[in-house]
């Protein structure tokens, strides 16, 4: 059974936000009004996240990691859902079923790294967007929480295209979106316990590093930095 | 009390109505559809498989209803003068109307379900879900199973299929 994971490496990423735009659209984020987003209801899987300024206004210069969910091995919003709404798949990947899901928001106290997002209003979108809707993910109703999936209905499909093509699935198979729309191909995905794979390969670099370690969740999502954060 | 009598009794009457219009007695159900398709005619008579009309039961994620496109492939002319269906039919091909057919089967948006990974790579018979559909002279009023979860769960698990919920819920 593999065991996803990503590493991100830092020095390559040039925060354009691509890989923002592309996780919102293929897997139906609600995008929200001015006024709600002000509010703190902006929805997004992936988001960028500021760490550091670096200037004085008007010359700022932030600098931006992109931050999803990790995936954590240890994961700490499936030990507090009372629902078994989340829970850690096989293959390591922390998934969310939508219609199991009560909006308690239990999972979303318990993230350290916030990357869960609810749902505080109903999914009114214009007409033209709708048109653009990923028919292989769900919308998701008003009143639950959603996070990022690793992109699990790519995975499904993968599976599906390999088997009917009569073979095993292969690394380059599966992707994310997020990894896959990255111009400066700063996002690498695949199996962390295949020793061939590039993840695998590059998680024993020195510039490795993930979030907040010392709370023990045991991320899958590895940073790759020169500076140390 | 005397309301009371009256209101059931009404209520009963209508009901009685209801049922009578429903499931008349000349035998013939009353469907939705536009037209009384019939399987059976077009399966067992005239030899025409499932994939032939069901076009992305094998590639693609749903079956489809087939429409006018598909319907025009054979009746492009009137075949049968005696048949009213037929004329019905050639009517919506030779106007270029779109047939509004009533869709049973609806899973609800929060499923997953792919007829390809089904009927292509875990080699289910359509019949399996559906029933013999070959033997339908009329639209189906009901489906022929439940479209409850325990009724995929049963059948993912006498086959040894995974039933992890991230599968189908995504």
């Amino acid at each position: 059974m593999p065991r996803y994971g990503m590493v991100i490496d830092l020095n390559k990423c040039n925060q354009c936000g691509a890989c923002v735009t592309a996780c919102k659209l293929e897997n139906n984020v609600q995008i929200v009004s001015k006024e709600n987003a002000d509010m703190g209801r902006a929805m997004y899987w992936m988001k960028m996240l500021d760490i550091n300024y670096e200037g004085s206004y008007p010359e700022i210069r932030p600098t931006n990691i992109p931050m999803l969910c990790q995936q954590c091995d240890e994961p700490s919003c499936t030990k507090v859902c009372p629902v078994r709404a989340t829970y850690k798949r096989d293959d390591g990947i922390v998934a969310q079923i939508y219609p199991q899901c009560i909006g308690c928001r239990y999972c979303m106290a318990n993230c350290p790294y916030t990357a869960k997002v609810f749902n505080w209003l109903k999914d009114e979108q214009p007409v033209e967007n709708e048109k653009c809707y990923n028919t292989d993910v769900s919308v998701r109703p008003k009143g639950i929480v959603e996070k990022c999936t690793f992109c699990i209905h790519r995975l499904q499909k993968a599976k599906e295209n390999a088997k009917s093509e009569h073979r095993k699935l292969e690394e380059d198979d599966y992707i994310p979106a997020c990894a896959e729309v990255c111009p400066s191909n700063a996002i690498y995905f695949g199996d962390l316990d295949d020793p061939k794979s590039q993840v695998a390969k590059l998680v024993h670099d020195y510039r490795k590093f993930t979030l907040q370690e010392e709370l023990g969740t045991k991320p899958k999502v590895y940073y790759l930095s020169a500076k140390s954060e | 009390m005397k309301n009371k009598i009256l209101i059931s009794a009404f209520l009963f009457i209508g009901m009685a109505v209801g049922y009578y219009y429903f499931y008349n007695t000349t035998g013939n159900v009353k469907h939705l559809d536009p037209i009384s398709f019939s399987h059976y005619v077009h399966t067992k008579q005239h030899k025409i498989k499932c994939q032939v009309c069901h076009r992305g039961v094998e590639t693609q994620m749903r079956a489809g209803i087939p429409n006018i496109d598909v319907c025009s492939m054979c009746h492009s002319s009137i075949i049968d003068s005696t048949s009213k269906k037929e004329f019905v039919i050639y009517s919506y091909v030779k106007d270029n109307k779109t047939i509004p057919w009533k869709a049973l089967y609806n899973i609800p948006d929060y499923v997953y379900f792919s007829h390809r990974r089904h009927v292509k790579m875990g080699k289910l018979e359509c019949s399996d879900c559906h029933g013999d559909m070959t033997t339908q002279t009329s639209p189906e009023l009901q489906n022929f199973t439940p479209f409850k979860m325990q009724f995929c769960f049963d059948c993912h698990e006498s086959r040894g299929v995974s039933t992890d919920c991230g599968n189908c819920h995504h």
